[in-house]
Protein backbone atom coordinates (compact mmCIF):
# COMPACT_ATOMS: atom_id res chain seq x y z
CA UNK A 1 0.00 0.00 0.00
CA UNK A 2 1.50 3.89 -0.49
CA UNK A 3 1.67 5.97 2.29
CA UNK A 4 1.70 9.65 1.54
CA UNK A 5 2.73 12.65 3.91
CA UNK A 6 0.34 14.56 4.73
CA UNK A 7 0.64 18.46 6.29
CA UNK A 8 -2.21 19.62 8.53
CA UNK A 9 -2.52 23.54 8.93
CA UNK A 10 -5.41 23.64 10.60
CA UNK A 11 -7.66 21.66 13.01
CA UNK A 12 -10.78 21.70 15.04
CA UNK A 13 -12.64 19.30 17.19
CA UNK A 14 -16.15 19.84 19.37
CA UNK A 15 -18.00 17.80 21.26
CA UNK A 16 -21.08 17.22 23.51
CA UNK A 17 -22.47 14.60 25.70
CA UNK A 18 -25.93 15.40 24.17
CA UNK A 19 -26.51 18.80 22.18
CA UNK A 20 -23.53 20.97 21.35
CA UNK A 21 -24.51 24.28 22.35
CA UNK A 22 -23.01 27.16 21.38
CA UNK A 23 -22.27 26.51 17.18
CA UNK A 24 -21.74 30.57 16.49
CA UNK A 25 -24.71 30.01 14.25
CA UNK A 26 -25.99 33.45 14.29
CA UNK A 27 -22.62 35.01 13.03
CA UNK A 28 -21.54 32.11 10.84
CA UNK A 29 -25.25 32.25 9.43
CA UNK A 30 -26.58 35.51 9.26
CA UNK A 31 -29.95 35.00 7.66
CA UNK A 32 -32.13 34.06 9.29
CA UNK A 33 -34.15 31.42 7.12
CA UNK A 34 -31.20 29.24 5.95
CA UNK A 35 -30.21 29.67 9.36
CA UNK A 36 -33.44 27.72 10.00
CA UNK A 37 -33.55 25.09 7.72
CA UNK A 38 -29.91 23.96 8.60
CA UNK A 39 -29.98 20.03 9.92
CA UNK A 40 -27.50 19.28 12.78
CA UNK A 41 -25.14 17.90 10.74
CA UNK A 42 -24.73 21.54 8.71
CA UNK A 43 -24.17 23.10 11.93
CA UNK A 44 -20.98 21.37 13.03
CA UNK A 45 -19.52 21.68 9.66
CA UNK A 46 -19.93 25.14 9.53
CA UNK A 47 -18.54 25.78 13.10
CA UNK A 48 -15.45 23.27 12.22
CA UNK A 49 -14.92 25.02 9.22
CA UNK A 50 -14.90 28.49 10.70
CA UNK A 51 -12.55 27.01 13.52
CA UNK A 52 -10.33 25.79 10.52
CA UNK A 53 -10.79 28.99 8.25
CA UNK A 54 -11.77 26.86 6.00
CA UNK A 55 -14.42 28.98 3.46
CA UNK A 56 -14.15 27.53 0.18
CA UNK A 57 -12.49 24.26 -1.87
CA UNK A 58 -12.17 20.74 -1.86
CA UNK A 59 -14.18 18.79 0.88
CA UNK A 60 -14.58 15.45 1.86
CA UNK A 61 -17.15 14.74 4.05
CA UNK A 62 -17.60 11.83 6.42
CA UNK A 63 -20.60 10.55 7.95
CA UNK A 64 -21.66 6.87 9.22
CA UNK A 65 -25.26 7.54 10.48
CA UNK A 66 -25.70 10.99 8.35
CA UNK A 67 -28.44 13.34 9.07
CA UNK A 68 -30.24 10.93 11.84
CA UNK A 69 -32.92 13.64 13.64
CA UNK A 70 -33.88 13.88 9.89
CA UNK A 71 -34.37 10.02 9.26
CA UNK A 72 -36.15 9.97 12.73
CA UNK A 73 -38.72 12.86 11.44
CA UNK A 74 -39.26 10.75 8.37
CA UNK A 75 -39.83 7.77 9.88
CA UNK A 76 -41.90 9.19 12.89
CA UNK A 77 -43.78 11.04 10.28
CA UNK A 78 -44.59 8.25 8.45
CA UNK A 79 -45.79 6.30 11.29
CA UNK A 80 -47.77 8.42 12.59
CA UNK A 81 -49.35 10.53 9.94
CA UNK A 82 -49.05 8.50 7.40
CA UNK A 83 -46.86 11.75 5.75
CA UNK A 84 -43.68 12.40 4.42
CA UNK A 85 -42.19 15.74 5.31
CA UNK A 86 -40.72 16.76 1.79
CA UNK A 87 -37.80 19.50 4.45
CA UNK A 88 -36.98 16.27 6.09
CA UNK A 89 -36.77 14.13 2.72
CA UNK A 90 -34.77 16.81 1.15
CA UNK A 91 -32.15 17.27 4.55
CA UNK A 92 -32.26 13.23 5.18
CA UNK A 93 -29.35 12.40 2.32
CA UNK A 94 -26.20 11.98 3.34
CA UNK A 95 -24.22 15.11 2.11
CA UNK A 96 -26.67 17.54 3.08
CA UNK A 97 -24.56 18.64 5.35
CA UNK A 98 -21.46 19.93 2.66
CA UNK A 99 -24.56 20.83 0.44
CA UNK A 100 -25.59 23.74 2.62
CA UNK A 101 -21.74 24.88 3.28
CA UNK A 102 -21.49 24.80 -0.60
CA UNK A 103 -24.82 27.04 -0.24
CA UNK A 104 -23.97 29.42 1.98
CA UNK A 105 -20.21 29.76 1.40
CA UNK A 106 -20.44 29.74 -2.05
CA UNK A 107 -17.61 26.90 -2.45
CA UNK A 108 -17.85 25.37 -5.92
CA UNK A 109 -15.77 23.33 -5.73
CA UNK A 110 -15.51 19.44 -5.08
CA UNK A 111 -17.19 17.42 -2.43
CA UNK A 112 -17.14 13.65 -1.70
CA UNK A 113 -19.25 12.06 0.97
CA UNK A 114 -17.89 9.19 2.51
CA UNK A 115 -19.62 6.65 4.68
CA UNK A 116 -17.61 3.33 5.72
CA UNK A 117 -18.93 2.47 9.41
CA UNK A 118 -16.95 2.50 12.23
CA UNK A 119 -13.57 3.01 9.39
CA UNK A 120 -15.59 6.32 8.29
CA UNK A 121 -12.81 9.17 9.43
CA UNK A 122 -9.78 6.85 8.29
CA UNK A 123 -11.45 6.68 4.97
CA UNK A 124 -12.35 9.99 4.84
CA UNK A 125 -8.22 10.83 5.37
CA UNK A 126 -7.68 8.66 3.37
CA UNK A 127 -10.16 10.32 0.68
CA UNK A 128 -8.94 13.98 1.49
CA UNK A 129 -5.49 12.38 1.10
CA UNK A 130 -5.92 11.40 -2.81
CA UNK A 131 -7.76 14.04 -3.35
CA UNK A 132 -4.96 16.15 -2.48
CA UNK A 133 -2.17 14.14 -3.92
CA UNK A 134 -4.31 14.01 -7.18
CA UNK A 135 -5.18 17.81 -7.29
CA UNK A 136 -2.13 19.53 -5.62
CA UNK A 137 -4.07 21.78 -3.58
CA UNK A 138 -5.23 21.88 0.30
CA UNK A 139 -8.46 19.94 1.27
CA UNK A 140 -10.83 20.76 3.88
CA UNK A 141 -11.47 17.09 5.46
CA UNK A 142 -13.96 16.93 8.01
CA UNK A 143 -16.13 14.17 9.88
CA UNK A 144 -19.70 14.45 12.07
CA UNK A 145 -21.86 12.27 13.78
CA UNK A 146 -25.13 13.55 15.65
CA UNK A 147 -27.51 11.26 17.06
CA UNK A 148 -29.00 13.14 19.63
CA UNK A 149 -32.32 12.11 19.00
CA UNK A 150 -35.58 11.86 20.60
CA UNK A 151 -35.50 8.29 22.88
CA UNK A 152 -31.97 7.55 21.81
CA UNK A 153 -31.09 6.22 25.18
CA UNK A 154 -33.02 3.44 24.06
CA UNK A 155 -30.49 2.00 21.78
CA UNK A 156 -27.64 3.88 22.58
CA UNK A 157 -24.87 1.54 23.74
CA UNK A 158 -21.93 2.82 22.36
CA UNK A 159 -20.81 6.22 22.73
CA UNK A 160 -20.97 9.04 25.53
CA UNK A 161 -21.22 11.54 23.33
CA UNK A 162 -24.29 12.12 21.05
CA UNK A 163 -22.82 15.20 18.75
CA UNK A 164 -19.17 15.20 17.37
CA UNK A 165 -16.89 16.61 14.88
CA UNK A 166 -13.19 16.87 14.34
CA UNK A 167 -11.69 18.60 11.35
CA UNK A 168 -8.43 19.65 9.68
CA UNK A 169 -7.40 21.37 6.56
CA UNK A 170 -4.79 19.23 5.18
CA UNK A 171 -2.32 19.29 1.89
CA UNK A 172 0.57 17.08 0.67
CA UNK A 173 3.62 17.42 2.81
CA UNK A 174 7.02 18.16 0.59
CA UNK A 175 8.47 15.33 2.54
CA UNK A 176 8.39 12.47 4.57
CA UNK A 177 10.90 13.57 7.06
CA UNK A 178 9.27 13.58 10.83
CA UNK A 179 6.02 12.49 9.27
CA UNK A 180 4.29 10.20 12.30
CA UNK A 181 1.52 6.95 11.79
CA UNK A 182 -1.76 7.85 13.32
CA UNK A 183 -1.26 7.74 17.03
CA UNK A 184 -3.92 6.08 18.81
CA UNK A 185 -5.23 9.63 20.66
CA UNK A 186 -8.84 9.27 20.08
CA UNK A 187 -11.55 10.49 22.86
CA UNK A 188 -12.90 7.38 24.92
CA UNK A 189 -16.18 7.86 24.25
CA UNK A 190 -16.51 9.64 21.10
CA UNK A 191 -17.95 7.29 18.46
CA UNK A 192 -15.32 4.88 16.66
CA UNK A 193 -16.38 6.64 13.46
CA UNK A 194 -14.78 9.27 14.00
CA UNK A 195 -11.77 8.42 16.30
CA UNK A 196 -9.08 8.13 13.80
CA UNK A 197 -9.60 12.32 12.84
CA UNK A 198 -9.84 12.80 16.27
CA UNK A 199 -6.78 11.12 17.19
CA UNK A 200 -5.22 13.27 13.48
CA UNK A 201 -6.56 16.66 15.52
CA UNK A 202 -5.11 16.02 18.88
CA UNK A 203 -1.52 15.05 17.23
CA UNK A 204 -1.86 18.74 15.68
CA UNK A 205 -2.78 20.36 19.14
CA UNK A 206 0.31 18.79 20.15
CA UNK A 207 2.46 20.37 17.55
CA UNK A 208 2.64 17.34 15.21
CA UNK A 209 1.82 18.53 11.91
CA UNK A 210 3.18 15.77 9.84
CA UNK A 211 1.07 12.69 9.10
CA UNK A 212 1.53 9.62 7.51
CA UNK A 213 -1.86 8.39 5.79
CA UNK A 214 -1.49 4.79 3.94
CA UNK A 215 -3.95 4.96 0.79
CA UNK B 1 -7.66 19.23 -11.21
CA UNK B 2 -4.42 18.49 -13.03
CA UNK B 3 -5.20 16.83 -16.36
CA UNK B 4 -6.28 13.81 -16.14
CA UNK B 5 -4.35 10.36 -17.43
CA UNK B 6 -6.74 8.12 -19.19
CA UNK B 7 -7.50 5.27 -16.76
CA UNK B 8 -9.16 2.36 -19.14
CA UNK B 9 -12.41 0.48 -18.72
CA UNK B 10 -12.48 -3.13 -19.08
CA UNK B 11 -15.89 -4.70 -18.25
CA UNK B 12 -19.26 -4.35 -17.63
CA UNK B 13 -22.23 -5.77 -16.25
CA UNK B 14 -25.83 -4.48 -15.14
CA UNK B 15 -28.85 -5.68 -13.73
CA UNK B 16 -31.69 -2.93 -14.78
CA UNK B 17 -35.51 -2.75 -14.66
CA UNK B 18 -35.18 -4.43 -19.04
CA UNK B 19 -32.81 -7.86 -17.45
CA UNK B 20 -29.48 -8.18 -17.74
CA UNK B 21 -26.63 -6.36 -20.58
CA UNK B 22 -28.40 -8.75 -23.07
CA UNK B 23 -31.66 -8.15 -21.98
CA UNK B 24 -31.35 -3.98 -21.76
CA UNK B 25 -29.52 -4.09 -25.15
CA UNK B 26 -32.28 -5.54 -26.72
CA UNK B 27 -34.90 -4.08 -25.25
CA UNK B 28 -33.45 -0.53 -26.16
CA UNK B 29 -32.90 -1.83 -29.65
CA UNK B 30 -36.64 -3.00 -30.06
CA UNK B 31 -37.82 -0.21 -27.95
CA UNK B 32 -39.76 -2.99 -26.05
CA UNK B 33 -39.80 -0.72 -22.90
CA UNK B 34 -41.26 -2.83 -19.26
CA UNK B 35 -42.68 0.18 -17.12
CA UNK B 36 -44.01 -1.64 -13.77
CA UNK B 37 -45.15 0.01 -10.87
CA UNK B 38 -44.79 0.18 -7.57
CA UNK B 39 -47.40 0.89 -4.67
CA UNK B 40 -46.11 3.70 -2.01
CA UNK B 41 -48.00 5.17 1.18
CA UNK B 42 -48.71 8.97 1.89
CA UNK B 43 -51.09 10.83 3.60
CA UNK B 44 -52.76 6.87 4.84
CA UNK B 45 -53.73 6.15 1.42
CA UNK B 46 -52.12 3.78 -1.00
CA UNK B 47 -50.85 5.33 -4.38
CA UNK B 48 -49.83 3.36 -7.51
CA UNK B 49 -46.64 5.31 -8.74
CA UNK B 50 -44.90 4.17 -12.36
CA UNK B 51 -41.66 2.41 -11.42
CA UNK B 52 -38.82 0.99 -13.34
CA UNK B 53 -38.58 -2.66 -11.38
CA UNK B 54 -36.85 -5.67 -11.41
CA UNK B 55 -38.46 -8.51 -13.07
CA UNK B 56 -37.71 -10.77 -9.69
CA UNK B 57 -38.10 -8.31 -6.73
CA UNK B 58 -35.58 -7.61 -4.60
CA UNK B 59 -36.88 -7.40 -0.90
CA UNK B 60 -36.07 -4.22 1.19
CA UNK B 61 -33.78 -6.02 3.57
CA UNK B 62 -30.28 -6.50 3.63
CA UNK B 63 -29.84 -10.10 2.71
CA UNK B 64 -32.36 -9.79 -0.35
CA UNK B 65 -29.76 -6.77 -1.50
CA UNK B 66 -26.51 -8.60 -0.33
CA UNK B 67 -27.80 -11.09 -2.84
CA UNK B 68 -28.37 -9.20 -5.75
CA UNK B 69 -25.65 -7.13 -5.47
CA UNK B 70 -23.46 -10.43 -5.23
CA UNK B 71 -25.07 -11.32 -8.11
CA UNK B 72 -23.56 -8.61 -10.31
CA UNK B 73 -20.52 -8.38 -9.16
CA UNK B 74 -19.99 -12.45 -9.49
CA UNK B 75 -19.82 -11.97 -13.37
CA UNK B 76 -17.30 -9.02 -12.86
CA UNK B 77 -15.16 -10.88 -10.91
CA UNK B 78 -15.58 -15.13 -12.56
CA UNK B 79 -12.44 -14.34 -15.05
CA UNK B 80 -10.10 -12.17 -12.67
CA UNK B 81 -7.02 -13.83 -10.93
CA UNK B 82 -6.54 -14.32 -7.11
CA UNK B 83 -3.62 -12.07 -7.38
CA UNK B 84 -5.29 -10.19 -9.17
CA UNK B 85 -8.52 -9.57 -6.97
CA UNK B 86 -6.60 -8.34 -3.96
CA UNK B 87 -4.93 -5.37 -5.95
CA UNK B 88 -8.58 -4.33 -6.78
CA UNK B 89 -10.02 -1.97 -4.48
CA UNK B 90 -13.99 -1.67 -4.32
CA UNK B 91 -16.15 1.62 -4.37
CA UNK B 92 -19.77 1.53 -4.07
CA UNK B 93 -21.97 4.88 -5.41
CA UNK B 94 -25.53 4.63 -3.90
CA UNK B 95 -28.21 6.19 -2.45
CA UNK B 96 -29.99 3.47 -0.61
CA UNK B 97 -31.29 3.83 2.64
CA UNK B 98 -29.21 2.61 5.51
CA UNK B 99 -31.02 -0.23 6.39
CA UNK B 100 -29.34 -1.29 9.33
CA UNK B 101 -29.80 2.29 10.39
CA UNK B 102 -33.83 2.11 9.68
CA UNK B 103 -34.09 -0.65 12.11
CA UNK B 104 -32.09 1.54 14.77
CA UNK B 105 -34.62 4.16 14.36
CA UNK B 106 -37.14 2.52 14.29
CA UNK B 107 -36.16 0.12 17.20
CA UNK B 108 -36.14 3.93 19.08
CA UNK B 109 -38.35 6.79 18.03
CA UNK B 110 -41.68 5.35 17.73
CA UNK B 111 -43.88 6.87 20.24
CA UNK B 112 -45.18 3.04 21.23
CA UNK B 113 -43.99 -0.46 20.80
CA UNK B 114 -40.46 0.55 21.30
CA UNK B 115 -37.93 -2.79 21.31
CA UNK B 116 -34.38 -3.35 22.71
CA UNK B 117 -32.03 -2.76 19.76
CA UNK B 118 -28.55 -4.38 19.45
CA UNK B 119 -26.01 -2.90 17.12
CA UNK B 120 -23.81 -4.75 15.08
CA UNK B 121 -21.97 -1.73 14.27
CA UNK B 122 -23.26 -2.16 10.55
CA UNK B 123 -22.88 0.54 7.95
CA UNK B 124 -24.31 1.53 4.36
CA UNK B 125 -20.64 0.61 4.09
CA UNK B 126 -21.02 -3.12 5.11
CA UNK B 127 -22.27 -4.28 1.77
CA UNK B 128 -18.76 -3.32 0.32
CA UNK B 129 -16.88 -4.66 2.88
CA UNK B 130 -18.24 -7.88 3.12
CA UNK B 131 -18.56 -8.47 -1.05
CA UNK B 132 -14.52 -7.67 -0.57
CA UNK B 133 -14.14 -10.63 2.02
CA UNK B 134 -16.17 -12.77 0.23
CA UNK B 135 -14.68 -12.20 -3.49
CA UNK B 136 -10.94 -12.06 -2.14
CA UNK B 137 -10.50 -7.78 -3.36
CA UNK B 138 -8.29 -5.64 -1.62
CA UNK B 139 -9.58 -4.65 2.02
CA UNK B 140 -9.76 -0.91 0.50
CA UNK B 141 -13.14 -0.15 0.17
CA UNK B 142 -16.09 2.95 0.23
CA UNK B 143 -19.05 4.32 -0.23
CA UNK B 144 -19.67 7.40 -1.64
CA UNK B 145 -23.35 8.82 -1.15
CA UNK B 146 -23.91 12.07 -3.43
CA UNK B 147 -27.02 10.91 -4.18
CA UNK B 148 -28.13 10.92 -8.52
CA UNK B 149 -24.14 11.31 -8.46
CA UNK B 150 -22.93 8.48 -5.87
CA UNK B 151 -22.01 6.15 -8.90
CA UNK B 152 -20.38 8.54 -11.28
CA UNK B 153 -18.48 10.27 -8.32
CA UNK B 154 -17.22 6.31 -7.02
CA UNK B 155 -16.23 6.56 -10.89
CA UNK B 156 -13.52 9.51 -10.51
CA UNK B 157 -12.84 8.33 -7.53
CA UNK B 158 -11.49 4.69 -8.11
CA UNK B 159 -9.86 6.65 -11.65
CA UNK B 160 -8.06 8.90 -9.01
CA UNK B 161 -6.85 5.41 -7.37
CA UNK B 162 -5.72 3.94 -10.52
CA UNK B 163 -3.89 7.22 -11.79
CA UNK B 164 -1.93 7.69 -8.39
CA UNK B 165 -0.75 4.05 -8.23
CA UNK B 166 -2.84 2.88 -5.28
CA UNK B 167 -4.51 0.39 -6.75
CA UNK B 168 -3.94 -1.66 -10.61
CA UNK B 169 -7.53 -2.35 -10.64
CA UNK B 170 -10.76 -0.99 -8.90
CA UNK B 171 -14.33 -2.15 -9.63
CA UNK B 172 -17.22 0.54 -8.93
CA UNK B 173 -20.62 -0.67 -8.06
CA UNK B 174 -23.93 1.64 -8.33
CA UNK B 175 -26.58 0.51 -6.26
CA UNK B 176 -30.03 1.63 -5.94
CA UNK B 177 -33.16 -0.92 -5.14
CA UNK B 178 -36.68 0.39 -4.92
CA UNK B 179 -37.31 2.36 -1.12
CA UNK B 180 -40.44 3.45 -0.13
CA UNK B 181 -39.23 5.88 1.97
CA UNK B 182 -37.31 7.70 -1.23
CA UNK B 183 -40.53 7.16 -3.62
CA UNK B 184 -42.72 8.55 -0.71
CA UNK B 185 -39.85 11.94 -0.67
CA UNK B 186 -39.90 12.40 -4.34
CA UNK B 187 -43.93 11.97 -4.51
CA UNK B 188 -43.98 14.54 -2.03
CA UNK B 189 -42.11 17.14 -3.57
CA UNK B 190 -44.30 16.60 -6.59
CA UNK B 191 -41.51 15.06 -8.80
CA UNK B 192 -42.63 11.45 -9.71
CA UNK B 193 -44.51 11.83 -13.27
CA UNK B 194 -47.34 9.72 -14.24
CA UNK B 195 -46.06 8.03 -17.19
CA UNK B 196 -42.80 7.28 -19.11
CA UNK B 197 -40.78 10.38 -18.39
CA UNK B 198 -39.89 12.67 -21.27
CA UNK B 199 -36.48 14.29 -21.15
CA UNK B 200 -36.65 17.37 -22.46
CA UNK B 201 -40.06 17.36 -23.78
CA UNK B 202 -42.04 20.87 -23.14
CA UNK B 203 -44.94 18.62 -21.61
CA UNK B 204 -42.60 16.71 -19.50
CA UNK B 205 -44.06 16.79 -15.65
CA UNK B 206 -41.73 14.77 -13.53
CA UNK B 207 -39.09 11.65 -13.06
CA UNK B 208 -39.92 8.04 -12.63
CA UNK B 209 -37.61 6.58 -10.23
CA UNK B 210 -36.00 3.08 -11.46
CA UNK B 211 -33.89 0.29 -9.52
CA UNK B 212 -30.56 -1.50 -11.08
CA UNK B 213 -27.25 -2.64 -10.03
CA UNK B 214 -24.04 -1.38 -12.27
CA UNK B 215 -20.68 -2.47 -11.90
CA UNK B 216 -17.54 -1.13 -14.04
CA UNK B 217 -14.17 -2.51 -13.87
CA UNK B 218 -11.38 -0.19 -14.48
CA UNK B 219 -7.61 -0.39 -14.53
CA UNK B 220 -4.37 0.26 -17.21
CA UNK B 221 -4.68 -2.70 -19.00
CA UNK B 222 -5.26 -2.50 -22.56
CA UNK B 223 -8.96 -1.93 -23.68
CA UNK B 224 -10.80 0.01 -26.30
CA UNK B 225 -12.76 2.54 -23.88
CA UNK B 226 -11.12 4.72 -21.50
CA UNK B 227 -12.00 7.47 -19.19
CA UNK B 228 -10.43 10.56 -19.98
CA UNK B 229 -11.48 13.34 -18.03
CA UNK B 230 -14.28 14.26 -15.43
CA UNK B 231 -15.03 17.04 -13.38
CA UNK B 232 -17.41 17.50 -10.19
CA UNK B 233 -18.51 19.95 -8.10
CA UNK B 234 -21.29 20.97 -5.47
CA UNK B 235 -23.01 24.25 -6.81
CA UNK B 236 -26.86 24.52 -5.74
CA UNK B 237 -28.71 27.03 -6.64
CA UNK B 238 -31.09 25.57 -3.82
CA UNK B 239 -30.73 21.94 -1.47
CA UNK B 240 -32.64 20.10 -4.11
CA UNK B 241 -31.46 22.03 -7.71
CA UNK B 242 -29.47 24.08 -9.81
CA UNK B 243 -30.56 27.39 -11.54
CA UNK B 244 -32.74 27.35 -14.57
CA UNK B 245 -30.06 29.24 -16.31
CA UNK B 246 -28.03 26.03 -15.87
CA UNK B 247 -24.74 28.21 -15.16
CA UNK B 248 -23.30 25.43 -12.54
CA UNK B 249 -24.03 22.34 -15.14
CA UNK B 250 -21.99 24.75 -17.65
CA UNK B 251 -18.93 25.11 -15.27
CA UNK B 252 -18.94 21.66 -14.81
CA UNK B 253 -19.10 20.49 -18.48
CA UNK B 254 -16.49 23.00 -19.37
CA UNK B 255 -14.29 21.87 -16.86
CA UNK B 256 -14.33 18.11 -17.44
CA UNK B 257 -13.65 19.25 -20.76
CA UNK B 258 -10.37 20.95 -20.12
CA UNK B 259 -9.25 17.98 -17.77
CA UNK B 260 -9.81 15.51 -20.53
CA UNK B 261 -7.91 18.11 -22.83
CA UNK B 262 -10.47 18.31 -25.68
CA UNK B 263 -12.49 20.80 -26.80
CA UNK B 264 -16.33 20.93 -27.20
CA UNK B 265 -15.96 20.39 -30.74
CA UNK B 266 -14.27 17.13 -30.17
CA UNK B 267 -17.64 15.28 -28.41
CA UNK B 268 -18.75 13.02 -30.82
CA UNK B 269 -22.12 12.57 -28.83
CA UNK B 270 -23.63 13.59 -25.02
CA UNK B 271 -25.64 11.24 -22.38
CA UNK B 272 -27.49 14.06 -20.42
CA UNK B 273 -29.16 13.12 -17.19
CA UNK B 274 -32.11 14.36 -18.10
CA UNK B 275 -34.59 13.27 -15.27
CA UNK B 276 -37.36 14.55 -16.98
CA UNK B 277 -37.89 16.80 -14.26
CA UNK B 278 -39.25 20.48 -14.82
CA UNK B 279 -36.66 22.20 -13.69
CA UNK B 280 -33.49 20.41 -13.80
CA UNK B 281 -34.45 19.40 -17.65
CA UNK B 282 -34.47 23.12 -18.08
CA UNK B 283 -31.31 24.06 -16.76
CA UNK B 284 -29.76 21.24 -18.38
CA UNK B 285 -30.67 22.24 -21.97
CA UNK B 286 -29.64 25.91 -21.17
CA UNK B 287 -26.30 25.05 -20.08
CA UNK B 288 -26.02 22.22 -23.24
CA UNK B 289 -26.98 25.47 -25.82
CA UNK B 290 -24.09 27.16 -23.44
CA UNK B 291 -21.59 24.77 -24.52
CA UNK B 292 -22.53 22.99 -27.36
CA UNK B 293 -23.22 24.46 -30.59
CA UNK B 294 -26.71 23.22 -32.03
CA UNK B 295 -24.94 20.20 -34.26
CA UNK B 296 -24.50 18.45 -30.74
CA UNK B 297 -25.72 14.89 -31.05
CA UNK B 298 -27.56 13.88 -27.66
CA UNK B 299 -29.68 11.74 -25.84
CA UNK B 300 -31.23 10.63 -22.56
CA UNK B 301 -31.52 7.57 -21.24
CA UNK B 302 -33.74 7.38 -18.38
CA UNK B 303 -36.79 6.50 -20.31
CA UNK B 304 -35.15 2.94 -20.60
CA UNK B 305 -34.24 2.08 -17.25
CA UNK B 306 -35.62 4.86 -14.95
CA UNK B 307 -33.80 7.71 -12.58
CA UNK B 308 -31.67 4.97 -10.77
CA UNK B 309 -30.52 7.47 -8.92
CA UNK B 310 -27.29 6.27 -7.07
CA UNK B 311 -26.66 3.60 -9.54
CA UNK B 312 -27.22 6.57 -12.69
CA UNK B 313 -23.46 6.79 -12.69
CA UNK B 314 -22.51 3.34 -13.74
CA UNK B 315 -25.98 2.17 -15.49
CA UNK B 316 -25.78 4.88 -17.49
CA UNK B 317 -22.47 4.59 -18.62
CA UNK B 318 -22.65 0.65 -18.95
CA UNK B 319 -25.48 0.86 -21.35
CA UNK B 320 -24.33 3.78 -23.57
CA UNK B 321 -20.72 1.63 -24.00
CA UNK B 322 -22.77 -1.10 -24.51
CA UNK B 323 -25.51 0.33 -27.19
CA UNK B 324 -22.40 1.92 -28.81
CA UNK B 325 -20.32 -1.64 -29.13
CA UNK B 326 -23.31 -2.77 -30.77
CA UNK B 327 -22.44 0.20 -33.20
CA UNK B 328 -25.32 2.80 -32.03
CA UNK B 329 -26.49 5.65 -29.93
CA UNK B 330 -30.30 5.35 -29.18
CA UNK B 331 -32.76 8.06 -29.60
CA UNK B 332 -34.33 10.10 -26.69
CA UNK B 333 -37.74 7.83 -26.26
CA UNK B 334 -40.77 9.97 -25.52
CA UNK B 335 -39.73 13.03 -26.12
CA UNK B 336 -41.41 14.82 -29.10
CA UNK B 337 -41.29 18.75 -28.93
CA UNK B 338 -38.03 19.71 -26.98
CA UNK B 339 -37.51 22.84 -24.52
CA UNK B 340 -35.50 24.42 -26.92
CA UNK B 341 -36.19 24.40 -30.62
CA UNK B 342 -32.91 24.53 -31.66
CA UNK B 343 -31.91 21.64 -29.15
CA UNK B 344 -32.67 18.80 -30.03
CA UNK B 345 -32.48 15.10 -28.56
CA UNK B 346 -32.07 12.50 -31.36
CA UNK B 347 -35.24 11.31 -32.43
CA UNK B 348 -34.10 8.69 -34.18
CA UNK B 349 -30.79 5.87 -33.27
CA UNK B 350 -27.69 7.38 -34.78
CA UNK B 351 -25.03 4.90 -36.11
CA UNK B 352 -22.09 5.41 -33.85
CA UNK B 353 -19.32 3.45 -33.42
CA UNK B 354 -16.24 5.49 -31.69
CA UNK B 355 -15.63 8.64 -30.30
CA UNK B 356 -15.39 10.85 -27.29
CA UNK B 357 -18.85 11.50 -25.38
CA UNK B 358 -19.51 13.35 -22.61
CA UNK B 359 -21.89 11.50 -19.92
CA UNK B 360 -23.46 14.38 -17.27
CA UNK B 361 -24.91 13.53 -13.93
CA UNK B 362 -26.33 16.43 -11.92
CA UNK B 363 -28.02 15.57 -8.64
CA UNK B 364 -29.56 16.57 -5.13
CA UNK B 365 -27.59 18.95 -2.88
CA UNK B 366 -26.20 20.59 -6.52
CA UNK B 367 -23.51 17.60 -6.43
CA UNK B 368 -22.21 17.84 -10.37
CA UNK B 369 -20.31 15.92 -12.75
CA UNK B 370 -19.51 15.58 -16.02
CA UNK B 371 -17.32 12.28 -17.43
CA UNK B 372 -15.12 12.20 -20.61
CA UNK B 373 -15.40 8.68 -22.00
CA UNK B 374 -13.57 7.43 -25.29
CA UNK B 375 -13.78 4.89 -27.56
CA UNK B 376 -10.84 4.18 -29.89
CA UNK B 377 -11.62 3.69 -33.34
CA UNK B 378 -9.95 0.18 -34.09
Amino acid sequence: MKKVAIKIINSAKIYAPEKIEDLDEKRLVPNMMMRRRLTRNSKVMLYLSDKCKFDGGKIVYGTCYSELEEAAKMANDVVTNGTLSPTSFQNSVYNTAPSYFSLINKDKDEIITVSSGMKTSLDTLKTAALQALISGESIFCVAIECINIKNIDEINRCTKYLEAGAAVVLEIANDESNAKEIEDLGVSGIMDSLQDLISVVNMHEQGIDKILIEL
Amino acid sequence: MSKMASVNILNYEIHSAQGDLHQTLNAIKNEEIILSSKFIKVDQKEINIPFYAFENEVQEEQESIYGAIRELLLKLVSGMSEKRRRSTALIIGTSLVDLYLVDAIEACVYESERTVYSSQKHSIDSYAKKLSNEFGLNEFTMTINTACTSSANAMLEASNLIRSGVFDYAIVLGVEIFSSIMSSGFYTMDLISDRMPKPFDINRNGLVLGEAIAGILLGKDDSKWSIEGGFSNCNSSTITSVGKGGDECVEVMQKALEDANIVAEDITALKAHATGSESNDLAEINAISKVFDDTLIFTALKPYVGHTIGASGALEIAIFMATIDNGFIPKTLSCTESILADYIPISESKECKSGLFMCNYFGFGGNNISLIIKKASS
